[in-house]
């Protein structure tokens, strides 16, 4: 899926931002998704954010032996 | 004819959904076209001057309970890359307006607005047609895959 339309950044890539640990800012600086209209960024945060919480919500190491 | 205040919102809020799926559909019509996918593009084309059909509708019931019609509001429109992803979105926008839709019917059932009640009742069906739609062509890619479904939607009847 598209997100930011401005400059055609789709949820794919942005995944991979997050995965990346990547901020809203650094996002903007590299595939520059919300840097432009601003109409996406409730959804480029919403991505972003879920991958935080995908991370923080797993075991950590010692916890899972 | 004087509407009730929230009313008036819950149409504008309808309205914002109609503006959305216009925007949604066409683009996706486009993108079909472009793929060469004929069938596909005609059923999202046709989808989006529905939409743009129920809009009018719409606006004509706030223009008629004395209220201003918000169209500069829109929510994301959300372009899928293939037309699986599309018809995904599709389903998703649909669902959408049936709930909003029928929380619409209650509403005006409440406020004895009966006028906004029928509009919205009459939309329900449409909506929920087209849901129906989404959810069926997402169940035949299932059965026969996305290469014979796409094969089906190359040309246009």
């Amino acid at each position: 899926m598209i997100i930011c339309h401005c400059h055609g950044v789709s949820d794919r890539e942005l995944r991979a931002a997050a995965r990346r640990g990547e901020s809203c800012a650094d996002v903007a600086r590299g595939c520059r998704a919300g840097s432009a209209c601003h109409g996406c960024l409730p959804a480029v945060r919403e991505i972003l954010r879920e991958n935080v919480v995908r991370e923080l919500s797993r075991p950590k190491l010692e916890e899972r032996q | 004819m004087k509407g009730k205040k929230e009313i008036i919102e819950a149409l504008n809020q309808l309205l914002t959904a109609e503006l959305t799926a216009i925007n949604q559909y066409y683009v996706h019509y486009k993108m079909c076209e472009n793929w060469g996918y004929k069938r596909m593009a005609h059923h999202f084309r046709e989808l989006s001057m529905g939409e743009m059909k129920d809009a009018d509708e719409v606006i004509e019931r706030i223009l008629f309970l004395e209220g201003v019609p918000n169209m500069q509001r829109m929510n994301p429109v959300k372009v899928g890359e293939t037309v699986a992803e599309q018809l995904q979105l599709a389903r998703e926008l649909e669902s959408g307006q049936v709930k909003m839709l029928n929380d619409l019917v209650a509403l005006a059932r409440d406020a004895g607005d009966n006028g906004t009640r029928h509009l919205a009742e009459h939309g329900l069906l449409d909506e929920e047609r087209h849901l129906d739609w989404a959810e069926s062509q997402l169940g035949i890619i299932e059965d026969v895959g996305i290469k014979n479904y796409l094969a089906e939607m190359i040309a246009h009847e």
